[in-house]
């Protein structure tokens, strides 16, 4: 529904550009005298025009993409040294931080050597060490007669990652990575080493998704460490990793990880499909991935989760879904999703079931909480004041006996002002964070009511409806919620408790219709899968959960020994 | 290559759910009256007896339509009554049936949107137009009902846990507030009364012939049967419940001058600590649930009847949604008064429930005398 409706107002937009400017070149038209038949033949020339203009677009664009090739794709590594490096240095358009290293190797002393890596990516140890040291040095005591080339690819560089290529394209993307390039005189090859070795955040505990009981280690914003990470948790020779590269001129890594054998291959496919069909030229977070993979673009709820924790990443590949990995930042995203996945803490299953299941109770009741109690506020005080208890009534019209506004005014404007205390918190550096909290306490809570400008009750709605919209494992499903209880209040403000529902029904039909890569958002409530609820609001001790759930269609459905029969 | 989950057919516990939110709406919160009114204290075996009588009905619309699996009313009525060699013929004789359908079912919607509007201007949004609460209600009911029926049947899935909790509170109305003695005495009527009485509580199952529509969407046909004996029973249960509370809370002779008897039991409920007042709104909420599920499964069913009769495309679902959500709010304010309103509502369900009891035994009669023929082709049909 969001989506025809946002589909007609861009349909909208889009006529009455377009409107606009025929109007523009009407005028033009009738300032020069012409009579109406010209006109509907300029307009006709235009279309034609624009037509023509397209064309000449797309071909400057697809010559501009000849020309990258062509600068970089067919061109192979030249015999002589000199005009290898010139290349790549006139590439990289002189590049201050492109270190080029030339020397002789001692061995056949006319013949010069050179290595190429960019500064601060690289590991420069590894480069001196066990590139240049053995090169210059330890070349001086070889006695075999042999081509250098090959001595040096199998014996002097002493690196597990060795590649050789004549293709300079490979070796300008190797190098535009973090490895190394060495080349030689008289040979139309290079070697790439690799050197990856930037400076890096370390294994930190993630910001996001805390837990009590359970591991500390968060992802990073290297691939490689992320990929480690599960690896080490899941050593499962059935875990398949595939390296995607998405974005024209960042050239960010992707890994697809997904167990062989567990994961519904349709979806393995169809996010390889989905990804392929990005084309954008930079990928900074995982982020852009996401909202260019997921199945409807204009929900507000997100449709693909992501986390910061490696266990968590491993406890959704064993149930059948699949995890994306984005090089540069710690959010790994994690797809198919449903809507309850949201509200489950990795905790929960870490911790005994009671504990866990009382949880997820409580966390329910955040939800409703903070989707809905400043709409009912509203909805009671201004149309079913008769079902407010008596003496609470009396004392809330005590409270708001000197607010000059209207409840929804006076909701709208405290909602917004703790959203505002909300963002300039979470933006401003650690040590002014929590002045904000105290100011803003201070201000809105007190200030406000003693000025009369908002009843008490309604700062103590505002309030609990902040404290449980962060009772909430994940931070976008939370903020969707969020978003939504603006709509609500002033549904409230208009119809009440019907109004309330109105909405409420609107957004049940859109949770209902929604997907995540085929599996309904709703699943398991609706459409109702008993064995899956065992998994759901409440959770049951794991040894009576032998199956994973159905609802992500797994290959194997076995979770434990025993796992035949039908519990 | 494998697929994505498709959008999927509806499950045995959909078609259940579909039943009961359709059947449970709007009829609730008035049938007590008249069935007190008709038949007294009696009316308990009388809504049994009623009720019986339309799970023979679910039982037989379940069995004809059993018979053609993954088929819809529209496409095996013209072969049960048409020959193979003119298809034209059945088309045309099934017309006026299908007209009927979708007459009854519009019309019940459209009473069901006036009543819920009426109930809500003088119970809860005493200062709205109705003409307002109907429209929006049609207008959401038309977003919905844009959907297709397996949506439909997934909406009805998840908000049917929303109906269980007034029962509880209804039982609770009579424990703090009921008298046994009001039950009695039975077995006080005449037949007439009785035949009344039998009409008026069969009225309160419009809605049941959903299924003629909806069964070609089933995954498993052949499991059909259980979960709609089930959802039957759930439904009965639930309008006795409600019968009997209203009797025992009020008496017959009290009942019959309460315009929403349901109503009163719940503004009867005295909550325990407190916390709310009065419950009488958040229980219209809850049978809004209700009575928004009855629109959509009738609204749904008869845009389904129209796509399928006219083999029409996709796209043209939300506009024959619109158009029937706009018939059911014009005929939905025909009624001047309430008393008219009851008396439109009355008739409309019977016209639903009779048509529910003569489609099924025309068709069967008819498959019969043809020996069967008209089903022949389910041969063809995939076994599933």
């Amino acid at each position: 529904m969001i989506k025809t409706v946002s589909h007609g107002l861009f349909f909208m937009a889009r006529k009455a550009i377009n409107r606009f400017f025929s109007m523009f070149s009407r005028v033009k038209e009738k300032v020069i005298g012409v009579d109406k038949r010209i006109v509907v033949i300029s307009m006709r020339k235009r279309s034609f025009r624009d037509r023509r203009k397209r064309l000449k677009q797309e071909r400057i664009r697809e010559q501009a993409e000849k020309k990258l090739e062509q600068r970089v794709g067919e061109v192979s590594v030249a015999e002589e040294l000199e005009v290898n490096i010139n290349y790549i240095t006139k590439t990289l358009g002189d590049s201050g931080d492109l270190i080029t290293r030339c020397f002789t190797v001692q061995a056949t002393p006319d013949r010069k050597a050179a290595v190429m890596y960019i500064d601060g990516m690289a590991d420069v140890r590894i480069v001196d060490q066990f590139v240049l040291s053995p090169a210059m040095t330890g070349i001086e005591i070889l006695r075999t007669k042999g081509n250098l080339m090959e001595l040096l690819q199998e014996s002097f560089i002493q690196s597990g990652e060795v590649k050789v290529t004549s293709k300079m394209k490979q070796l300008i993307e190797a190098l535009l990575y973090g490895d190394t390039l060495f080349f030689l005189d008289g040979e139309n090859k290079g070697i790439i080493v690799g050197t990856k070795g930037w400076d890096q955040r370390g294994v930190d505990e993630p910001k996001t998704a805390a837990v009590i009981r359970g591991p500390r280690e968060g992802f990073t914003e290297n691939l490689r460490t992320n990929s480690a990470l599960i690896r080490r948790r899941l050593q499962d020779p059935d875990l398949r990793l595939k390296s995607l590269t998405v974005g024209e001129r960042t050239k960010t890594h992707l890994s697809l990880l997904y167990i062989e054998g567990v994961t519904d291959q349709a979806v393995v496919q169809e996010m390889e499909k989905r990804i392929d069909q990005i084309s954008i030229d930079g990928v900074l977070e995982s982020g852009y991935i996401e909202e260019m993979i997921q199945d409807n673009m204009w929900s507000p709820f997100p449709l693909i989760q992501n986390t910061e924790r490696p266990d968590a990443v491993v406890a959704h590949l064993l149930e059948g879904k699949v995890a994306l990995l984005v090089d540069g930042t710690p959010h790994v995203l994690i797809a198919p999703a449903v809507f309850a996945q949201f509200y489950y803490s990795p905790e929960d299953y870490y911790e005994r079931y009671l504990v866990s299941s009382f949880l997820r109770f409580l966390r329910l009741g955040s939800l409703v909480i903070a989707l809905l109690l400043p709409a009912l506020y509203i909805a009671f005080v201004s149309f079913h004041s008769e079902m407010i208890p008596v003496k609470m009534a009396i004392a809330m019209a005590a409270g708001r006996a000197g607010v000059p506004f209207p409840s929804i005014v006076e909701g709208l404007v405290m909602e917004i002002s703790v959203e505002v205390l909300r963002e300039a918190s979470t933006r401003l550096p650690g040590p002014i964070g929590p002045t904000i909290g105290i100011v803003g306490a201070l201000v809105i809570g007190e200030a406000a009511v003693s000025a009369q400008l908002v009843s008490p009750l309604m700062v103590i709605v505002v309030g609990l409806t902040t404290i449980s919209s962060y009772a909430n494992p994940n931070y976008n499903a939370a903020i969707s919620l969020r978003l939504l209880r603006f709509p609500l209040m002033i549904a409230a403000a208009t119809l009440g408790l019907y109004g309330v529902m109105l909405l409420l029904l609107l957004i049940i039909l859109h949770l209902v219709k929604l997907r995540s890569f085929g599996v309904p958002y709703m699943a398991p409530i609706a459409p109702l899968r008993w064995s899956d609820l065992k998994d759901s609001l409440v959770r049951v001790p794991w040894p009576f959960m032998k199956k994973r759930p159905k609802i992500f269609r797994p290959q194997d459905e076995k979770r434990q020994q025993g796992g035949d029969d039908s519990i | 290559m494998s697929q994505l989950q498709p959008e999927g057919t509806i499950t045995p516990y959909q078609g259940y759910a579909l039943l009961v939110t359709t059947v449970i709406g709007v009829e609730v919160v008035v049938f007590p009256r008249f069935l007190s009114r008709e038949a007294g204290p009696d009316g308990i075996w009388i809504m049994l007896i009623s009720g019986l009588i339309t799970t023979f009905l679910v039982y037989l619309m379940t069995r004809l339509c059993q018979q053609f699996p993954q088929q819809s009313i529209t496409q095996f009525v013209p072969r049960i009554l048409g020959s193979k060699h003119s298809p034209r013929l059945g088309r045309l004789l099934s017309a006026p049936l299908m007209l009927l359908l979708l007459i009854s079912w519009l019309g019940i919607v459209a009473m069901i949107t006036r009543s819920f509007g009426e109930v809500m201007v003088s119970a809860v949004l005493v200062e709205t137009p109705i003409e307002f609460i109907m429209g929006t209600l049609c207008a959401i009911g038309a977003i919905v009902t844009s959907n297709r029926p397996e949506i439909l049947a997934r909406y009805a899935e998840f908000l049917l846990p929303f109906l269980y909790p007034p029962i509880l509170l209804i039982l609770f109305a009579v424990i703090q507030e009921g008298d046994w003695l009001n039950l009695l005495p039975l077995f006080q009527v005449n037949w007439h009364q009785v035949f009344k009485g039998l009409l008026h509580s069969l009225a309160t199952f419009g809605g049941i012939k959903v299924i003629l529509i909806f069964m070609a969407f089933y995954q498993q046909p052949q499991r059909a049967m259980h979960s709609h004996i089930s959802a039957m029973v759930i439904i009965m249960i639930g309008y006795l419940g409600t019968f009997l509370s209203a009797l025992s809370i009020f008496g017959k002779d009290e009942i019959v001058h309460l315009l929403w008897p349901t109503l009163e039991v719940v503004k009867q409920i005295r909550i325990p600590g407190g916390i709310l007042e009065r419950v009488e709104s958040a229980v219209l909420v809850v049978w809004m649930v209700a009575v928004f599920t009855s629109i959509t499964a009738m609204l749904g069913a008869s845009v389904q009847l129209i796509i399928s009769a006219f083999r029409l495309k996709e796209h043209y679902r939300k506009w024959i949604a619109l158009g029937g959500a706009a018939i059911v709010y014009f005929v939905g304010i025909l009624p001047t008064t309430v008393n008219q309103l009851l008396q439109w509502s009355y008739r409309f369900g019977l016209l639903d429930v009779g048509i529910a009891l003569a489609l099924p035994l025309l068709l069967f009669g008819v498959l019969k005398i043809r020996g069967g023929k008209g089903a022949i082709e389910q041969d063809e049909q995939p076994p599933v």
